[in-house]
């Protein structure tokens, strides 16, 4: 053994070579393995780097127990589209394979383990035929899609997270949240371990207490970044599974990286392939109803305001058109009128001239009617006239024989009468003497009677006297 | 009703009224009025909500 010449101490080069020729002598040649693959990624230099792991115990004790990175080289790729034509899919993560692998060690790039070899036959590993079985008895319970179709909130007023205390990935989920406040979106964070035999019970009981928290829950995330395919194993656990089948919140699990699985993505409600995207939907779903809803009123605002112009327009345009249609009708009316006034005019000058003339001809006619009729009376009335003359002389003469006769007999009785009176009056003169004949007799009869008496009351007086005394 | 679901009521009563107001080709003054005024007292009950979104946006698009 060669050391260093000053110190005589072995150097890294003479160290890493022992280490070289031990690993040359052990791994010779190739050699056939059975192992699972815990992830598999194309590297953009053309070469494929896949993750190896191994595990102990049944299906739900399941523990990792080795686990290696290895290579197919960009020169070798053509191992993966034969095992990919003979299996009938592509190789992926989770399945089991019996490879072939070529060991080598290097001073400078340490230990590498290159695939050389796949054997198509074996196509599932230990890890899917695990999720297979979870799988079969969650469909057989009818409740493998039940958390799945639960209908997704309409928006996040509260959210529990169940996360481990420490992880790269939570940080990047805290940043995306923590700018919205508890008062628009209160967050319960619960931690716990995720690489561990523990992680599926200790996360199935989170997820049982948030369902029967008295906090309302739109959500329950199961978020836990980066880390290593075999550690997802844990996850991959049976009454966690079930626990998320018959929650009533949806869960939605974010677990990193982007080409893990577990049965867990494939029973909740979402299934994301990071923390971040978790956050980044729940945030991006809030933001989206907020600004919907802006949207919405703005739209509902921007449509009255135009259908409200529009009206005003119609309306407008409306007087606009019903002035007009006034103005003609008017203008119109105005100018049939300014006709029918000339019509009438000129009708009504006709007729008055053609009246006038009427009334001049019937003038006419009764002038000469009238002087008819005042030629024709005056002539009766002469013929009258002359008519009475003659009767009345006719009468006259008769009445005045009459008169004369009358006259006659008047003066013969005037005669008697006037005898008769001579003849009354010496009567009544020789009744008027007898008158005061008796008269005077009468009035010397009551002179003697006047006379009697006063004496008689004299007699008395002095009778009355006497008694008196 | 809960915050939570009058946002919810709310939202889905704003979304009735936009379409009707995009589909409706012909509306009357009063439908106009009225509508405007279900839809003014929606945003209302939620607007304390929205201003408060609006403001994070607004402060993660400066940041």
């Amino acid at each position: 053994m060669v050391g260093d010449m000053e110190t005589g101490h072995t150097t890294l080069s003479q160290y890493l070579l022992r280490a070289k020729q031990a690993i040359s002598r052990t791994y010779s040649g190739p050699e056939k393995i059975i192992s699972e693959i815990s992830s598999i990624k194309n590297h953009a230099n053309g070469n494929v780097y896949i993750e190896l792991a191994e595990y102990a115990g049944e299906t739900n004790e399941r523990r990792l127990i080795a686990k290696v990175s290895a290579t197919v080289m960009r020169s070798n790729r053509r191992i993966l589209t034969e095992f990919e034509k003979h299996a009938g899919e592509k190789l992926a993560a989770g399945m089991k394979v019996l490879i072939e692998i070529q060991t080598t060690y290097q001073e400078i790039w340490g230990m590498s383990v290159n695939i050389v070899g796949i054997d198509h036959k074996y196509t599932m590993g230990d890890m899917a035929a695990l999720v297979t079985e979870i799988r079969e008895k969650l469909v057989a319970e009818g409740i493998y899609n039940r958390n799945k179709s639960r209908p997704q909130p309409f928006d996040y007023y509260g959210i529990g997270i169940i996360a481990p205390s420490v992880s790269a990935g939570l940080e990047d989920f805290n940043k995306k949240l923590e700018n919205i406040p508890d008062t628009v979106c209160q967050k319960r964070i619960s931690h716990c371990v995720f690489q561990s035999d523990k992680a599926g019970d200790a996360i199935a009981v989170l997820i049982e207490n948030m369902n029967k928290s008295t906090t309302s829950f739109d959500a329950i995330l199961v978020i836990r970044g980066g880390g290593g395919k075999s550690d997802l194993n844990y996850l991959n656990h049976e009454r966690l599974a079930r626990q998320i089948c018959l929650s009533r919140t949806p869960v939605y699990v974010g677990i990193g990286h982007e080409t893990d699985r577990t049965i867990l993505d494939e029973v909740a409600n979402r299934s994301f392939s990071t923390p971040s995207m978790v956050a980044n939907f729940i945030s991006e779903h809030i933001c989206q109803r907020a600004q919907d809803m802006e949207s919405f009123w703005l739209d509902i605002s921007r449509e009255a305001m135009t259908r409200l112009k529009d009206k005003e327009g119609q309306y407008r345009d409306g007087w606009a058109s019903l002035c007009a249609s006034v103005t003609e009708l008017s203008n119109e009316r105005e100018s049939r009128l300014q006709a029918h006034y000339h019509d009438t005019m000129r009708l009504s000058s006709a007729y008055v001239h053609k009246t006038e003339n009427e009334l001049l001809s019937i003038n006419s006619s009764l002038t000469q009617g009238v002087n008819r009729a005042v030629s024709h009376i005056e002539i009766a009335a002469n013929q009258s006239w002359q008519d009475c003359q003659r009767q009345g002389l006719r009468r006259t003469e008769l009445m005045e024989g009459e008169i004369q006769s009358a006259m006659d007999l008047l003066e013969t009785s005037i005669n008697q009468t006037q005898r008769d009176l001579k003849d009354n009056e010496e009567r009544e003169r020789l009744n008027r003497e007898a008158l005061l004949a008796q008269q005077k007799k009468h009035r010397a009869q009551l002179i003697t009677a006047g006379l009697v008496v006063v004496i008689l009351m004299i007699i008395i007086l002095i009778l009355w006297g006497f008694i008196n005394e | 009703m809960s915050e939570k679901a009058h946002f919810q009521t709310s939202f889905e009563q704003l979304k009735k009224i936009a379409s009707e107001f995009k589909s409706a080709e012909n509306m009357s003054l009063d439908e106009i009025e009225s509508k405007f005024k279900i839809a003014k007292e929606a945003y209302i009950v939620c607007k304390g909500r929205i201003t408060e979104i609006k403001d994070l946006i607004a402060q993660s698009e400066e940041s």
